[in-house]
């Protein structure tokens, strides 16, 4: 009992020694309760309160030069001065005069003060009942995203890359055993490696895409100015496809001509891309891979195929140029003739026996590119353009976008293992391969072995998707994708955060105990223990906003509140006269009418008046677009 | 020696001088021109409008306002005292400090 009374005491007495030291020191106190006021309603750190601190130094070191310029010694009178004009009643007089010291001498107590507050706050021991650390946290989360809003939305504040050519990302919320700054800065480097986005519908996955893609393209244009990386391509598949991926194209179009992109092809609306280009052993490779095989007794036909393709593909006459050409070859009165005798007769040999199965080949490759359309047929590369948005119809084709997908990650690694055209000084192309809900057209190229060979290609890549589940179809393959995103891993508001939070790991807490003294009242006796909390909480992220996002890289997290990109007005509408595939150029701009053979196409009776055909490059939302008849007959005709 | 001859010779120095600022092939990345190193005085004055017009200016003149009404208020009160000298530098040391943030490049990034 008289232990307690004792220690009631002692802490009355500290108490009452706080209090007159208080008073005794009002100025410096009144700074300090405004830092620590400030501090709690911006959610800031205390280090934010030392550096205003250290910021006072000009004014320190001026004051205390005119002081000992003016009186020859650096021994100040203003505290007794401030004193003398209180007691006069000149307040003003009294808080300039003291106020050199006052105000850094404050923001440090201050400082110190908030610190202590968030510290016990962090151990459960303060506040009057063991929740209110909980509450506390929570009022500080929402203080935080204010300010961060408040950052993205005045201008200029969060540009695309500092200086130093570092991306950024937006306005930090909070940060986790990452640097605590005003900015999520990524090191250009890092939009290099790889990288993987989670977040759901309508939590602005599609916004910090947007951004990621724009600093990708803009940190690259600098290494090219700087001569040290060749000119940046961006490959994008969107294997979702529908009405939404026309408009995040277009989206992305705008915003990436901003950034520095010279054209941006959207495949296959706009753009086409040439199967016919690829080496000839990778085209058969590629053609064969395209068909769908069964297994067991079907691997005999696969076998015919692969040969009466090579056959096709390695005539003496060159390979195929274009659908029709291929289809043509796919004939064996044409092989025979194409392989002369004396010199070939083993490949006449092959034709002679094959020939019973190449008129079957040809239906299924017939079919196979009446599906596929025009987009592979050419001309184009993924060279003639800066950026290539692919919009793959997973949803709705789902074997027609899986052999596209195949298709274009085979054009792009041709194009990054050729050699380059200019000179053998001339530095490599810089190539991010985006790829958005890859899992609905990975069931023949697992989104692993694509991973891993552009890897080994030397290419970026970034891997979106709606949730956990949706990165690949197996959860090893998805353990297997996070545990190599060097890059990071972005995950915006999803119901199912855990795996991925869990990846960045624990950390050390205090967990306080309590006393319970009565209903409701808890003493401030008890015990603490050091227990495990995540680094990344994954109720916090289960409750973002839409545009907010956890960064998630070695073992710490950065909460993000990502900056949109609006823009140029200039690139927003089309100029007067510019025909809707003004971006492109002349190579890769999608035909007027699909390029297909004779056979494919319908009769003449059942095709519609070319004036109630819309046309195929006009994006849906975007109406009143320049009449382009009259370049498309000076580039083909006038129509018969 | 021909005064047209080295005139020539100098601007061709010159130009060389320039591109070679600029990186590969001329240098000119679009949208994306390499920063000088030297900045007359001029054109950094000549910069400055279009940084408040694309910032907020509103916030921009309040602590302009604030700034002379501290440091006014200072020298009224307190007379040409070091510690008034003190408080006009910490003034202008917080404009300086957090100015920065109400001035932008470009409204829209």
């Amino acid at each position: 009992m008289s232990r307690t009374a004792g220690q009631l005491a002692l802490r009355a007495l500290a108490a009452a020694a706080l209090v007159a030291i208080a008073i005794g020191l009002l100025p410096v106190t009144l700074v300090a309760a405004i830092g620590v006021a400030a501090a709690w309603d911006g959610g800031w750190q205390p280090g934010r309160l030392y550096r205003a601190a250290a910021w006072c130094l000009p004014m320190l070191t001026v004051w205390l030069a005119a002081t000992a310029i003016s009186r020859h010694s650096l021994a100040a009178a203003s505290p007794q001065l401030a004193w003398l004009a209180l007691d006069r009643g000149r307040y003003l007089t009294a808080a300039v005069l003291i106020a050199p010291l006052a105000v850094p001498a404050g923001l440090l107590a201050g400082g110190l003060a908030w610190s202590f507050r968030l510290a016990s706050m962090a151990a459960q021991s303060a506040g009057r009942s063991p929740a209110a650390a909980v509450s506390f946290d929570d009022r500080q989360w929402r203080h935080q995203v204010r300010a961060a809003k408040a950052l993205v939305a005045a201008p200029g504040a969060v540009p695309l890359l500092t200086r130093r050519s570092d991306f950024v990302a937006g306005a930090v919320i909070r940060a986790v055993r990452h640097p605590a700054r005003q900015l999520t800065v990524l090191p250009a480097s890092r939009l290099r490696s790889h990288q993987i986005v989670i977040g759901a519908t309508g939590t602005g996955k599609t916004t910090l895409l947007l951004r990621l893609w724009a600093g990708y393209l803009a940190t690259a244009r600098r290494r090219q100015a700087a001569r040290q990386a060749g000119s940046p391509l961006i490959v994008v598949l969107d294997c979702k496809g529908g009405a939404d991926a026309r408009r995040v194209a277009d989206q992305a179009r705008r915003v990436l001509r901003s950034a520095g992109a010279g054209n941006v092809a959207v495949w296959p609306g706009e753009a086409c891309l040439s199967l016919w280009t690829l080496p000839a052993r990778q085209l058969i490779s590629t053609l064969v891979d395209l068909i769908e095989h069964g297994t067991g007794g079907a691997a005999y036909y696969t076998d015919v195929m692969e040969a009466v393709v090579t056959l096709a593909v390695e005539a003496p006459c060159g390979p195929p140029a274009s659908t029709a050409d291929f289809l043509t070859r796919l004939d064996a009165g044409w092989l025979g003739l194409a392989y002369p005798a004396g010199g070939y007769e083993g490949q006449r040999a092959l034709a002679g026996s094959a020939a019973r199965q190449v008129p079957d080949i040809a239906l299924r490759f017939r079919t196979l590119f009446r599906r596929l359309g025009p987009g592979l047929d050419g001309p184009g590369s993924f060279t003639d353009a800066d950026v290539w948005y692919c919009i793959l119809e997973g949803t709705a084709e789902v074997a027609v976008a899986e052999a596209q997908a195949r298709a274009l990650v085979d054009l792009l690694a041709s194009v990054v293992t050729r050699a380059p055209d200019g000179p053998a000084s001339e530095p490599e192309r810089q190539v991010l391969l985006a790829v958005d809900e890859f899992s609905a057209v990975a069931r023949r190229l697992p989104i692993w072995q694509l991973f891993e060979r552009a890897r080994s290609l030397g290419l970026s890549v970034q891997v979106s998707a709606q949730s956990w589940h949706g990165l690949a179809a197996r959860q090893d393959d998805r353990y297997r994708l996070a545990t190599t995103a060097e890059g990071g891993i972005w995950l915006l508001g999803t119901p199912h955060p855990d795996p991925v939070t869990a990846l960045a790991g624990q950390r050390a807490s205090l967990d306080t105990s309590r006393q319970l003294a009565g209903r409701l009242r808890w003493m401030r006796h008890g015990s603490s223990r050091l227990g495990d909390k995540p680094v990344a909480d994954p109720d916090r992220i289960r409750g973002f906003e839409p545009g907010q996002a956890a960064y998630i890289h070695h073992g710490g997290v950065t909460f993000t509140q990502i900056k949109q990109l609006v823009p140029d007005p200039a690139t927003v509408l089309p100029r007067r006269g510019d025909p809707p595939g003004e971006h492109m150029p002349d190579a890769v701009a999608a035909p007027a009418e699909p390029v297909l053979p004779a056979s494919t196409v319908p009769p003449a009776s059942t095709v519609p008046p070319a004036s109630t055909v819309p046309p195929a490059n006009v994006l849906p939302g975007v109406s009143g677009l320049p009449d382009v008849s009259s370049l498309l007959d000076a580039a083909f005709g006038p129509p018969p | 020696m021909n005064p047209v001859g080295a005139l020539r010779l100098v601007a061709r120095r010159l130009l060389i001088r320039v591109t070679d600022r600029r990186g590969p092939a001329g240098g000119r990345v679009p949208g994306h021109p390499v920063p000088s190193r030297n900045k007359p005085l001029a054109g950094l004055l000549l910069a400055v409008p279009p940084l408040i017009r694309h910032g907020r200016p509103a916030r921009l003149v309040f602590r302009l306002v604030a700034v002379a009404a501290t440091s006014t208020l200072a020298v009224l009160s307190a007379g040409w005292q070091p510690a008034s000298l003190g408080v006009i530098t910490g003034a202008l040391t917080w404009l300086l400090c957090t100015g920065r943030s109400d001035l932008a490049r470009d409204r829209r990034r």
